[in-house]
Formats: C-alpha cells, sequence, structure tokens
C-alpha cells in the first residue's frame, strides 16, 4: 500500500521559540511528535535530545525487533536520553517531553506515547483518538473521580502524569492499527487540539486535500484559534479505493450520455434514420423521437442501473413490430447499424475530451449494442423455428406414405399452427377458423384457413434427403408416417380445438401442443424427433423453479386440455381413441426427452452435491472418532480423579 | 470453464471436453480476429460454428448467447488482469467490440436462413396451389 504522508510545526502566536520536534523518517516508516516543557530553554532540548535519541535507536534496530517492541524500547531510550540530560545540567532539571509516534510496517502501524501529544485516526469519516492522555485530570476521569464534562474546566488539565525524561524508563502505550483504502491518520501536539475545535479537525483532515496541504491548514486552525501553543502536525494517508468503473459509467457516464442526446439525434438523421422504411410515413421529427430519442433514452437508463433491460425491451419492441408489418431484415440492420454508428461517434467524441469517462462509456455503449443484438437474436431464432416448423410439415406431408393399404389423399394440408410463416397465430384467429366437420371430405380436408398443397408427384426424394434443412441429421426421421390419415386428422381437430381454449399468452403451452401434434403421427417411437422437439421447448432455461416449472405445467397443462379435446371432436370413437393414444404417446415420449434434459442441466450441480455428501460424510466419522477419543480421555480422567474409587483403579497420578 | 454452467445452460449439458473445445475454438477464433480484422474469415467461422452447432440440436438464439457470454467473459478477464493498465483497457474494449460484431453477423446469418427457407416455404406454397 502506497502511503501519502507530510509534516509541519509552527511556533504558534504566543511562545518566541518552539519547543516541539518531529520525526518524517520515510525510510524507516518513523514518524514522532515531541512536545517538550522546562524552563531556560530547556523544553525544546528535551523535545531535540528524545528525538535524536529515539532516531537513532530506530535506524540501529529496525529489522531486528517486532515493530510493538521497537518502537517501546525507542521512546524508553529517548526517555533515558532526557532523563541524562538533565542530569547533568542543573538548569535543565525537570526537563521533559511528551511523546506519540507511529511506525509503518506495511499496512500495520504501531502507535506509542507518553503525555498528552495525540494521535487520530479518520475513518470513513469517523475521527477515533487512538491515544489517551496522560494527565493527572484524565487519570481521574479513568477512575471514575472525575466527570468527563468536569475535566475541561479542571485547574490541572495540563499536568502530566508521564513524560519522557521524568524518570529513565518511561511507561509507554501502545496500540496497533491496521491501515484500510482511504484512512488518514494524524499525530499532534497539544498545541492542535488546545486551540482548534475537534470538529474542524475532522473536517480539515477529511477534506481530500494532499496530506501537506491538510498538515498546514491544521496548523493554521491552531493559529485561527489563538495559536497559544507551539504547534506540530504529521498526516498520514493511505490511497482511497478507487472508484469502481461501475459507479463512474453510473453516474458520470449516463450523464455524459443524456447530455448528447442533441448529438446523437443529429448523427442519426445524418445517417439515415428518417429515411429507413421502418419509419416511412412519419414526419423527421417524429421519426427521430420515436426511435433516435427513444433508444437514446434506453441506454441512458441502462447505463444508470448498470442492466441492458431497456435497451433489450427497445430492440424487442421494434423488431418485432417491424416484422408484424411484414418488414424485411435489411431495413432493420439499416436501422441498428445507423444507431450504433451514432452512439459510437458520441462516445468517440467524448473520449477526445475526457479519455477515462469515454473509455468507460465506449465499453458500456458497446455492451447495450450487444444487447440489442441479443434480442433481435431471440427473435430472429423464434421466426426461423417457425417457419422450419411449417417446412417440415410440409415436407413431411409431400413424402408418399409407406403404408400403401391407406388411401393416400390427393391434397394434404398444412398446419393449422403457423399458417404464416411471419407471424404466428392468434387464439382469436384460430377461435374464427370455421367449426370441425364430422366427416373428413373425399380429396380435401376441411379447414378455410388451412392451405392446399399438391404433393410433388415427380420428386421421389423425401424431406429427409434434402440438404436445405441443416438443423436435423438425415438419418433421423422426424416425425412418423405411421399413423392412418383419419388418426392423424383427429389428432389435428384436437389439437386446434385444445389451442382455441389457451389463453393468448400461454406460450409455453401453445408451443408443447404443436410439439405433440407433431411428434403424434409417429407410432414407431423416434424418440430423437422427440428430443428435438424438447430442446426446442427447453431453449436457454435456468435449471430453476423460475426456469423449469412453468414448463412441466404447460407439459401437464397440455395432457388435461388435450384429454378433454379429443372427446369434442366428432370422429368415429375407434379413431378418437387411436388418436387419444397417439396423443398420449407423445406426451409420454415429449416428458421423458424433457426430463432428460432437465437431468443433463442438473448433472453438474449433482456432481458436486454427491462431493459435497462424500465430503460430509468423512466429516461425520472423523467427528465420530474424535468423540469417541474424547469419551475416552474423560473416563481415564474420572478414573484418576474419583477419590471414591479404590487405590488399584485409580490413575498411575496418584502414585 | 468454471463459469460455464452460469454462461449458458447450452454449455452446462455438455461434458467438459466437448464444452472445452467449443470455448477454445471460439476464443481461439476471437484471437485471430483480433490480430486479422478479417470480417470475411469471421463470417465463415461463424457460418460453421452455428451450423455444426445446429446439427447438435442446438438452436441458433443458444448458439448466439453462448457465444456472447464468451467474448463478455473474456472481456470480464482482461478487464480483471488488465486493471489499470492501458493494454488491459483497450483489449476489453476490443473484445467487447468483437463480442458486438460477432452478433451482428450470427443475427444476419440467421436471417439469411431465415429468407432461405422462406423462398422454399413461398415455392412450396405455390407449387401445391397450382
Amino acid at each position: 500500500m502506497k502511503i501519502r504522508i507530510a509534516g509541519d510545526t509552527n511556533v504558534g502566536k504566543v511562545r518566541e521559540n518552539n519547543e516541539d520536534s518531529l520525526i518524517v523518517d520515510i525510510e524507516r516508516g518513523l514518524y514522532v511528535v515531541l512536545d517538550g516543557m522546562g524552563g531556560a530553554n530547556a523544553g525544546d532540548i528535551a523535545s531535540q535530545t528524545a528525538r535524536d535519541a529515539i532516531l537513532q535507536y530506530v535506524a540501529h534496530r529496525r529489522g531486528q525487533m517486532e515493530p510493538k517492541a521497537l518502537l517501546t524500547a525507542a521512546i524508553q531510550s529517548g526517555s533515558a536520553a532526557v532523563f541524562g540530560a538533565a542530569q547533568a545540567v542543573r538548569e535543565r532539571h525537570g526537563m521533559g517531553t511528551t511523546c506519540v509516534g507511529m511506525l509503518v510496517d506495511g499496512e500495520k502501524v504501531t502507535v506509542g506515547h507518553v503525555g498528552d501529544s495525540r494521535a487520530y485516526l479518520l475513518r470513513e469519516g469517523r475521527l477515533l483518538q487512538l491515544t489517551k492522555d496522560h494527565t493527572i485530570v484524565e487519570e481521574l476521569v479513568g477512575r471514575g473521580l472525575l466527570a468527563p464534562e468536569d475535566a475541561e474546566r479542571h485547574p490541572y488539565k495540563n499536568v502530566l502524569s508521564r513524560n519522557l525524561g521524568a524518570r529513565p524508563e518511561a511507561r509507554v502505550d501502545i496500540t496497533e492499527v491496521v491501515l484500510e483504502p482511504g484512512d488518514r491518520m494524524m499525530i499532534c501536539s497539544d498545541g492542535l487540539y488546545g486551540y482548534a475545535q475537534i470538529d474542524a479537525i475532522q473536517y480539515v483532515l477529511g477534506s481530500g486535500d494532499a496530506p501537506a496541504d491538510v498538515a498546514r491548514e491544521l496548523i493554521e486552525l491552531a493559529l485561527r484559534g489563538g495559536g497559544g501553543d507551539n504547534v506540530t502536525v504529521i498526516v498520514l494517508e493511505t490511497p482511497a479505493q478507487p472508484v469502481s468503473s461501475t459507479v463512474v459509467v453510473r453516474t458520470n457516464g449516463a450523464i455524459a450520455w443524456w447530455q448528447r442526446r442533441a448529438r446523437f439525434l443529429q448523427l442519426c438523421k445524418d445517417g439515415g434514420l428518417t429515411r429507413n422504411p421502418i419509419v416511412s410515413g412519419l414526419e423527421s421529427s417524429e421519426a427521430l423521437e420515436l426511435i433516435g430519442l427513444s433508444v437514446c433514452q434506453a441506454i441512458f437508463h441502462d447505463l444508470e442501473k448498470s442492466t441492458g433491460v431497456n435497451v433489450w425491451t427497445f430492440a424487442q419492441n421494434l423488431a418485432a413490430g417491424w416484422f408484424e408489418r411484414d418488414g424485411n431484415w435489411e431495413a432493420l440492420r439499416s436501422m441498428m447499424d445507423i444507431i450504433a454508428n451514432a452512439a459510437r461517434t458520441v462516445v468517440d467524441e467524448l473520449r477526445v475530451l475526457d479519455s477515462q469517462l469515454g473509455f468507460l462509456l465506449d465499453v458500456a455503449v458497446s455492451r447495450a449494442l450487444v444487447v440489442a443484438e441479443l434480442a433481435l437474436g431471440g427473435l430472429l431464432a423464434e421466426r426461423l423455428r417457425a417457419i422450419e416448423a411449417d417446412l417440415i410439415t410440409l415436407h413431411t406431408a409431400n413424402v408418399p406414405r409407406v403404408d400403401l393399404s391407406e388411401p393416400r389423399p390427393r391434397l394434404t394440408p398444412m398446419p393449422r399452427l403457423t399458417p404464416n410463416p411471419r407471424s404466428t397465430p392468434t387464439a382469436e384467429k384460430i377461435a374464427a377458423m370455421p367449426p370441425i366437420t364430422a366427416e373428413p371430405e373425399e380429396e380435401t380436408r376441411p379447414g378455410a384457413e388451412q392451405t392446399m398443397v399438391e404433393p410433388p408427384m415427380s420428386e421421389p426424394s423425401g424431406f429427409i434427403d434434402r440438404p436445405t434443412i441443416p438443423f436435423l441429421r438425415p438419418e433421423r426421421e422426424v416425425s412418423g408416417s405411421h399413423e392412418s390419415d383419419e388418426v392423424m386428422l383427429a389428432v389435428d381437430k384436437t389439437i386446434t380445438v385444445a389451442i382455441a381454449r389457451t389463453a393468448p399468452k400461454a406460450e409455453n403451452l401453445r408451443t408443447v401442443l404443436s410439439a405433440l401434434q407433431q411428434l403424434a403421427g409417429d407410432v414407431a417411437g423416434n424418440f430423437a424427433a422427440a428430443v428435438i422437439a424438447a430442446r426446442d421447448i427447453y431453449g436457454i432455461r435456468t435449471v430453476d423453479d423460475v426456469g423449469i416449472m412453468p414448463l412441466f405445467d404447460a407439459l401437464d397443462h397440455s395432457r388435461i386440455l388435450v384429454a378433454a379435446a379429443v372427446h369434442q371432436i366428432q370422429v368415429p370413437l375407434p379413431i378418437r381413441a387411436r388418436a387419444l393414444r397417439a396423443l398420449s404417446r407423445a406426451h409420454q415420449r415429449l416428458v421423458s426427452a424433457m426430463t432428460g434434459l432437465v437431468l443433463e442441466a442438473c448433472l453438474p450441480t449433482a456432481e458436486k452435491l454427491r462431493e459435497a455428501q462424500h465430503v460430509t460424510t468423512e466429516l461425520r466419522d472423523q467427528v465420530a472418532e474424535a468423540e469417541r477419543r474424547r469419551a475416552d480421555l474423560e473416563r481415564q480422567i474420572a478414573i484418576q480423579t474419583d477419590q471414591s474409587l479404590p487405590w488399584g483403579s485409580r490413575g498411575n497420578t496418584e502414585w | 470453464m468454471d463459469l460455464r454452467a452460469t454462461l449458458d445452460p447450452s454449455l452446462a449439458r455438455l461434458d467438459e471436453t466437448s464444452a472445452q473445445t467449443q470455448i477454445s475454438a471460439v476464443l481461439e477464433h476471437l484471437g485471430n480476429f483480433i490480430a486479422t480484422g478479417d470480417l470475411g474469415l469471421h463470417r465463415a467461422f461463424l457460418h460453421t460454428f452455428l451450423a455444426m452447432r445446429a446439427a447438435e440440436a442446438q438452436s441458433p438464439a443458444a448458439v448466439l448467447t453462448m457465444l456472447v457470454a464468451i467474448g463478455d467473459t473474456a472481456a470480464q478477464v482482461a478487464q480483471l488482469d488488465g486493471t489499470g493498465t492501458t493494454e488491459g483497457a483497450e483489449l476489453t474494449l476490443l473484445l467487447t467490440r468483437v463480442t458486438g460484431s460477432t452478433a451482428r453477423v450470427v443475427n444476419d446469418l440467421i436471417a439469411e436462413e431465415h429468407a432461405q427457407r422462406y423462398r422454399e416455404w413461398v415455392e412450396l406454397k405455390e407449387r401445391g396451389g397450382s
């Protein structure tokens, strides 16, 4: 820890000479304030004699003794030197000095003192007095013979009970402090606290100025208070904990960003935001406010709170709204690039003015742009998944049936679930579909919104042979084609009825029902398809109640819905039974695959749990063994000390 | 590797060797991209990476999340290791920007894939309607 330290002394406004002395020895980490006393200029001789002795002692023994013993011995050597000097010259009899010293060793500071010079610690805005004055009055207060409030007015308040020089050996009080970032320590003679209010001292000490300035200001404080005595101050400072970059971004960064919003909007306009198809039909100012200002605000709030939720929401709303309007990706990409370029230019300009803040803001804004891309990625992936589901069904429908005994219909329906790949149908749309007819038509299946697709008779290769769907391995059979058309039609109807009964926001449930529909036709039990469906549904969930429970709730709810819906379709009883069986089988497979995924996700935690259990078992064994040994020892002790036992039964110690 | 479960559940589901292989591949490529600045090579790598992960039944959204999580973690490591140094600060910023470029390219790739599927869907629909 790099420490800054400075000291200063002043004769004051009343005294003619300065009887204080100080040591600032950075090399040895020794800092001392001494306040001499005695007539005929003996005071300054006492403090200087002690100063020289202490300095010499530490210089010779630093590193050979531990700090506590070293400082104690050094101060005692000072006392011996002053005592010796006083004895040598008659006029100097009775001279002495106070002493407060700090020996700094890394983060540890040893404080030793004799007399009424003090040491203070300022930590987190609180000023603590580390030393207790060695005065008659303080001794009386300490023994409970004098009330603290009476001490200040006591006539002997400045009469010392201990000093260096009164006797060859001095009793030194020692205390230790472990420094923390931002700490400030101060040692001083009574010329400071005797003429300056303690609140004012605390204020100056905590001002944040450099130690040399603080020392000078403290002395000026005492001088303004009368300066009736010599004043000596040494101030030590540890570097403050650097303000975290997060805090800087949250405060200065967010403000700096918001202050440049006009520049950001101008850059967006220059980049072509107002000409982007997404805002076509809007006035330039409206477009800038709707898009530019919104994203500027979103970034500001995310900077302010260290989150990404505002930018995420902005990007998702922008993209979802645009896709709902059948907008294309290119326009959205262009819009995001305009925003990103404008943001980077604003940050670059800020970096020129304030490189540190600009850098932090650069990282934060770059992360905000990543969050925006993540939001877009989620939507894009969902669109891709939806259209792939359509394509899979479409291709599957075009594959000639394996079971030739079943009459193959000429026209095959598109799936009901996502008739438009650009948007997911709402429950209202499904509810608005024509009622399900009881009997399938001879050549077409019912459903007004269903798109009829002619099977590609001239194209023998099935979907699984087409390389355009890389998300599935060629050898994997996606969905079986082993159930009869009547059963599959009944399954479709059942799922349609079930979906119509779901709430618009029950996305999990709708996804599960969709998966069941895809899996139901597979009599052979193609588990790979179930795993793929389960992975799609599982997505990027977390393995906790919040992530998993809604999913299993949806699985459970889907079973109930399907069981109810299958009784509402008008088909012959055997077909209904087969449809229910197919859906039930699909449900079991899906739940099983989902459980497998959850178990996989839990595996790392489970392994750690097993390790913890193993360690716990070992610790329990050790505790049990220790308990046994303790009981054994207690029994032996009891035998040895129980006087009522016969001699032969006692321990050997009795002999 | 210590953080892989919190980085992304799709990484947590993988065994240690597979997860390490994936993370190493991404990190090595990020290093190459920083060194060369070759966006074409970056795009080619991500295209291959997406296809490989897709073959393992990882959704594109999960892959994107994983790539961003790896890049973000690398940036945080750079920030911690290089505290107080200009190099550390610059590397942190560079990694954050590279993560942004990665996310941008992945989204473009997903959008292109979607466009291709959509064309196929329209083609099949028209064929079915004719």
